[in-house]
């Protein structure tokens, strides 16, 4: 018999029975589509947040310093962001480091009318961090350290002060309590928003400014980037090592605890106040973090769903078992006439598997719509790789082929005789 | 067709049914043999072994010479779809599947391609003179010619072997006589045809006749 023969006859038999057809492929339907749906939805929310991470890649690594945790405002005078970023740059597995402080202001852009804007103090090397250029004028130069000049992103240029050319007016800007002029000295390409730094929306000036303006020239993030991926790790032990002796050294010049190693200080000072000095965080093992939560939680959903398809298996197996008792008489007509056990077994077994594959076309179309409908609400990309469908049409075969053989086995084991007398 | 001292038992739990008690006979092809005696004698049972629908207990049963007493399930199966046809008081037809399509079933299971199995199915509905009614389902047809579309099925793979197990029980006398004509006509074909029946008139209408009583032949030995 050939395949689409065999398609036919299976299809025959099934629409026979509608009611009974529609209930195992039900089964299946809505199996594989909670499996579809659960990946798809899954992966979309994944990729929306995990872009958001990855940022500037996985090479990065995030620093914080809060050396007035441990140290007094004398001491962490040695903590100067430029000093600072160019001590971590000089570690070998680091290629760069660029501090970041940020705070927020009101731009007056009219007569008694203020914006709020977002405001980045940093370094010339933040332009070649996040690879952003100046349309107009220049990004800041180490040259503006200390100066009130201000450097626009694309879109808060035209927010601000609509299209058209920017460099070399003021604008006058309120931050932490003071009202400042800066000198607009360039307004930048537009970029994308890189991760979650909305670089295009923010105001930059230089970092040195803004720390003495807030009165706290020692709190910095720095944003560092391993030479490549495979040295994260290295350049993460090289930084901590540079940060520990650095609140060694400081902390030694004055150390009033005596007889005790300058890392058992540390150690001390972490343990006792519970509070780090700084922190470093490599960005690929927030990846790698998120990564893992991801996982897991698509086992959890994915195997509750791949347990609704294995009730949808018993179902047909139910279904099934049932069948072969009210067409014995089938079977036996079929043994008379030179069906061998083969051929039962086979027809049988064609119909379940038959049953899933429609049962998993249909629930991946319904899948693949729940997922769209999903996204649409979560606000997160579409997604939905080739892999999960195609693992959900083959589980939902297997289910049919694991949940149809012993029915079908059944019915292949009758007696010619005996299946041709039962009523 | 021959069987030697071929007995079979039926299990029913505990109890043991021996529908046949040691049966020797011997059916020559060409022959149109009935197979007569009363309700429960075991005619149905010998039938069975002789078309390999079931295997006897002990003893033997021989097919064109070959021994199939103890062939496995798919050989025997093979055997009835090409060397026998089997004709049923009960049709035994596939209710939802047209007159042309049951005759084709063994045709399938032979494993003729679709054309030459719709090709055959047709010409042996002609034969047995359904040709028009190729189309309708069991349903649509009357009792005889539902018996004449089993007919047509059992000569769909042309098996040297019919065997009809009290084909015109469910018919009436003039239709049961119409359906014995078509099976002499395949006696005059040199087919061998054995009937299973307990009606007088149609081992009247055989060449010869074989009686079985509690399991074993009447006259002892049957092997002619
Ligand atoms: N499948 C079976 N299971 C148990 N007993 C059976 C079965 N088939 C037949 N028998 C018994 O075997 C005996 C012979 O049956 P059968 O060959 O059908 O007789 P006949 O066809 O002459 O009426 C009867 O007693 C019957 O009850
Ligand atoms: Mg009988």
């Amino acid at each position: 018999m050939g395949l689409a023969e065999r398609i036919l006859t299976g299809l025959g038999a099934l629409w026979a029975h509608k009611l009974r057809t529609g209930l195992s492929v039900l089964g299946v339907v809505i199996g594989v589509a909670a499996l579809v749906a659960i990946v798809s939805m899954i992966q979309g929310a994944t990729a929306e947040i995990s872009g958001q991470i990855v940022g500037l890649g996985a090479r990065t690594i995030t620093v914080n310093l809060y050396p007035t945790r441990v140290l007094q405002a004398g001491q962490a005078a040695g903590f100067l962001a430029e000093q600072i970023s160019g001590e971590l740059r000089a570690a070998a597995a680091v290629a760069e480091a660029v501090p970041i402080s940020n705070t927020s202001g009101e731009a007056q852009v009219g007569f008694n009318q203020t914006s709020p804007l977002r405001v980045i103090g940093t370094t010339t090397d933040y332009a070649r961090l996040f690879e952003f250029w100046p349309a107009q004028g220049r990004f800041l130069h180490p040259l503006d350290e200390g100066k009130s000049v201000m450097v626009l992103g694309a879109r808060l240029a035209t927010e601000l002060l609509g299209p058209g050319e920017h460099v070399g007016r003021d604008l006058v800007v309120n931050l932490h309590n003071e009202t400042l002029v800066f000198h607009i000295i360039g307004v930048m390409n537009p970029r994308g928003s890189v991760g979650n730094y909305d670089v295009d929306g923010q105001a930059y000036v230089p970092i040195s400014l803004l720390q003495e303006l807030s009165g706290n020239r020692y709190f910095s993030t720095y944003i560092l980037q391993a030479t490549h991926e495979g040295q994260v790790d290295e350049a993460v032990a090289q930084i901590e090592a540079i940060l520990d002796q650095k609140f060694v050294d400081l902390t030694t010049t004055t150390a009033t605890v005596a007889g005790r190693g300058a890392q058992q200080l540390i150690g001390a000072i972490r343990a006792t106040t519970q509070i780090a000095p700084y922190t470093v965080q490599a960005q690929r093992e927030l990846i790698l973090a998120f990564e893992e939560s991801t996982r897991t939680m698509m086992l959890i959903l994915g195997g509750i769903a791949a347990i609704s398809l294995l009730v949808g298996g018993i179902g047909i197996m139910n279904i099934m078992l049932v069948a072969v008792v009210e067409r014995t008489r089938e079977v036996g007509i079929r043994m008379a006439t030179g069906a061998r056990p083969g051929d039962i077994l086979g027809q049988f077994l064609f119909e379940a598997v038959l049953v899933c594959i429609v049962g998993g076309m249909l629930g991946l179309l319904l899948g693949w719509l729940a997922g769209a409908i999903g996204a649409r609400v979560g606000d997160w990309p579409f997604v939905l790789s080739p892999l999960p469908p195609a693992i959900a049409i083959a589980f939902s075969l297997l289910i049919g082929v694991a949940f149809g053989i012993y029915p079908a086995f059944r019915a292949s084991r009758l007696d010619p005789v005996d299946a041709l007398r039962h009523e | 067709m021959r069987a030697e001292k071929a007995t079979k038992a039926y299990r029913l739990g505990e109890v043991e049914v021996w529908a046949l008690r040691g049966v020797d006979l011997g059916v020559r092809p060409g022959d149109f043999l009935a197979l007569t005696g009363p309700s429960g004698s075991g005619k149905s049972t010998l039938l069975h072994l002789m078309g390999g629908l079931h295997r006897p207990t002990s003893g033997r049963v021989l097919l064109e010479g070959q021994d199939i007493s103890r062939f496995p399930r798919a050989e025997l199966a093979r055997l009835r779809g090409r060397k026998v046809g089997f004709v049923f008081q009960q049709f035994h037809l596939l209710p939802r599947s047209s007159a042309v399509a049951n005759v084709a079933l063994p045709l399938m299971y032979a494993g003729h391609p679709r054309q030459v199995r719709r090709q055959r199915a047709l010409a042996c509905l002609e034969r047995v003179g359904l040709g028009p009614r190729a189309d309708h389902r069991p349903g649509q047809l009357s009792g005889g010619e539902c018996q004449r579309v089993a007919i047509a099925r059992a000569l769909a793979c042309d098996p040297p072997l019919v065997l009809a197990d009290e084909p015109t029980g469910s018919l009436d006398t003039k239709t049961g006589k119409e359906i014995l004509q078509t099976f002499r006509g395949l006696v005059d074909e040199g087919r061998t045809v054995v009937v299973v029946t307990h009606e007088p008139y149609v081992a009247a209408f055989t060449q010869r006749q074989v009686r079985l009583l509690d399991g074993r032949l009447e006259d002892g030995d049957g092997t002619g």
